[in-house]
């Protein structure tokens, strides 16, 4: 029953947006569908909605089992627990009763805190690449040769400082110029394989979908 | 020695992110196509406002986080410079969480130094689920989709949306993110449907996937990284934190280079060395 009912709903709402593009927007059918959609968007809107709390569910069921069991990093989870419902509190209440101290708390929680923390962790990304680039970028292949080459032209193209190093080299070229072009030749050409490979595959992966031929998307496990 | 060699490394990383930033060291950057590009779509829109009897939106659409923050702020606050100072009117709005506050206090610094002020130069139209099926039902009946902004005023009586009937007003849209996934609707629904040219900002690494959308015209400019908002800066005559990060990284690229150059002459010696010893 639940397979039906899922495979129903999908294929319904995949042919919605079909028809609705498909479809002339001077015929009958085709200006219905267009109005509707406002109302579809919106229906769509409420269920995503309705995923959130579930998915805050499923986190604080998670969670709390691990604190109650005492299991491995439980810590942790109560850190994750705790800032989940202050985040929340006084989001809640700076939005409908806005007084200075839930405002302040607010920017204290999300501006001093988790914006500063988000920045710290992005940051450490510049010393681990100062590492790695030492310890594993081995030019051991042609490939591997190719792309050390192409990497630092790329990156002498990125900073002022390159060009210089070309004027001083006495290089036909300046290292910005050489960078526009691997990107918008040579990198241009692979992303569009890729692209072009990615949406033949989301195609067909939607088609699956729609026709309910994706065991996954049913909750079912594969053979 | 070998084993501090990652202390060495982090040490010599720090300081050249961190002693260009004390001497307050700036470069002036080569002005990139797609920069220029970016620059001259704002151009077209301001001298298209001046010639309309009500002028269009350029819809700033706030999709980063903090994370990229460094590399996305300068170049938001270039580009808002730019707006205010050819008088286009503009929106906010994000599919991040964050992302529409954040833009909002950029907003709010720039309108300050330029004496502008929040309703009549801008609004926000805050954050949004679900990019795909709220883009497609803003082409169909924006007012369904973006009823209050960011401070609760009902969206028709904020100043600056008098005169805005739905998303053929927006002249622009300028889309912010660290990821290139969440240009890809702005590319399908709104260029695809109304020709609303988009310009892009991107993280450095992000750069790449852009190009073929540039390259194809679905795009019309982008500025990626410090080194775009650099240049942006240069173009709207406010330098700021992208021209100061660039000697930064400068120095962090070139200490980079010089790691993996190295790393392999030392790799390249021992390999000789144990070729020579062999009988």
């Amino acid at each position: 029953m639940r397979r039906w009912v899922i495979t129903f709903f999908t294929f319904v709402s995949g042919l919605f947006y079909i028809l609705e593009f498909v479809l002339p927007g001077q015929t009958g059918t085709g200006q219905a569908l267009r109005a509707a959609k406002p109302h579809v968007g919106e229906a769509i809107m409420v269920i995503a909605a309705f995923a959130v709390g579930l998915g805050v569910i499923g986190v604080c069921r998670h969670h709390l089992r691990k604190v109650m069991l005492r299991q491995k990093g439980w810590p942790n989870s109560v850190a994750l627990l705790a800032s989940m419902f202050a985040m929340a509190t006084f989001k809640i209440w700076e939005k409908y009763d806005p007084p200075e101290v839930a405002q302040r708390l607010h920017d204290l929680l999300f501006l001093d805190m988790y914006n500063q923390l988000t920045v710290t962790v992005f940051s450490l990304l510049a010393f681990y690449v100062a590492s790695a680039a030492y310890r594993a970028f081995r030019v051991r292949t042609v490939e591997a040769g190719l792309m050390m080459v192409t990497a630092i032209v790329v990156m002498l193209g990125q900073i002022p400082l390159g060009d210089r190093f070309a004027a001083l080299l006495r290089l036909p070229w300046t290292f910005t110029e050489a960078r526009l072009w691997i990107m918008s030749v040579i990198n241009m050409a692979g992303q569009r394989v890729i692209l072009l490979g990615a949406y033949v595959g989301g195609l067909a992966f939607g088609i699956r979908v729609l026709l309910g031929l994706n065991k996954d998307t049913l909750l079912e496990k594969n053979p | 020695m070998r084993r501090n060699q990652p202390r060495w490394i982090y040490l010599a990383m720090g300081l050249s992110v961190t002693v260009p930033f004390l001497a307050r060291i700036s470069f002036q950057m080569p002005i990139s196509k797609p920069v220029q590009r970016t620059f001259d779509q704002v151009e077209t829109l301001a001298r298209d406002n001046r010639q309309r009897d009500h002028k269009k939106l350029a819809l700033l659409v706030a999709d980063w986080e903090p994370a990229t923050m460094a590399e996305i702020n300068p170049q938001v606050i270039a580009l808002l410079h730019h707006f205010m100072s050819r008088e286009i009117p503009f929106a906010i709005l994000g599919f991040r969480p964050t992302g529409p506050s954040l833009a909002q206090e950029l907003a709010e610094e720039v309108a300050r130094q330029r004496g502008e002020e929040y309703g009549k130069t801008w609004c926000n139209w805050g954050y949004k689920t679900q990019m795909d099926t709220t883009i497609q039902s803003m082409l169909s009946d924006f007012y369904t989709v973006v009823r209050e902004d960011i401070k609760g005023t009902p969206i028709d009586r904020v100043p600056v949306m008098a005169d805005f009937r739905g998303m053929e007003d927006v002249g622009l849209v300028a889309e912010f993110t660290g990821s290139s996934c969440l240009l890809q609707p702005w590319v399908e629904f709104v260029h695809a449907e109304l020709r609303t040219p988009i310009v892009h900002g991107c993280t450095g690494v992000m750069e790449s996937p852009v190009y073929p959308l540039l390259s194809s015209g679905q795009i019309q400019g982008f500025m990626g990284g410090l080194s775009g908002a650099a240049q942006y800066e240069q173009l709207v005559g406010k330098p700021g934190k992208g021209a100061e990060g660039m000697a930064a990284q400068s120095l962090a690229h070139l200490l980079v280079i010089g790691l993996i150059l190295a790393a392999n002459i030392k790799e390249g010696a021992s390999f000789l060395r144990r070729r020579a010893w062999r009988p």
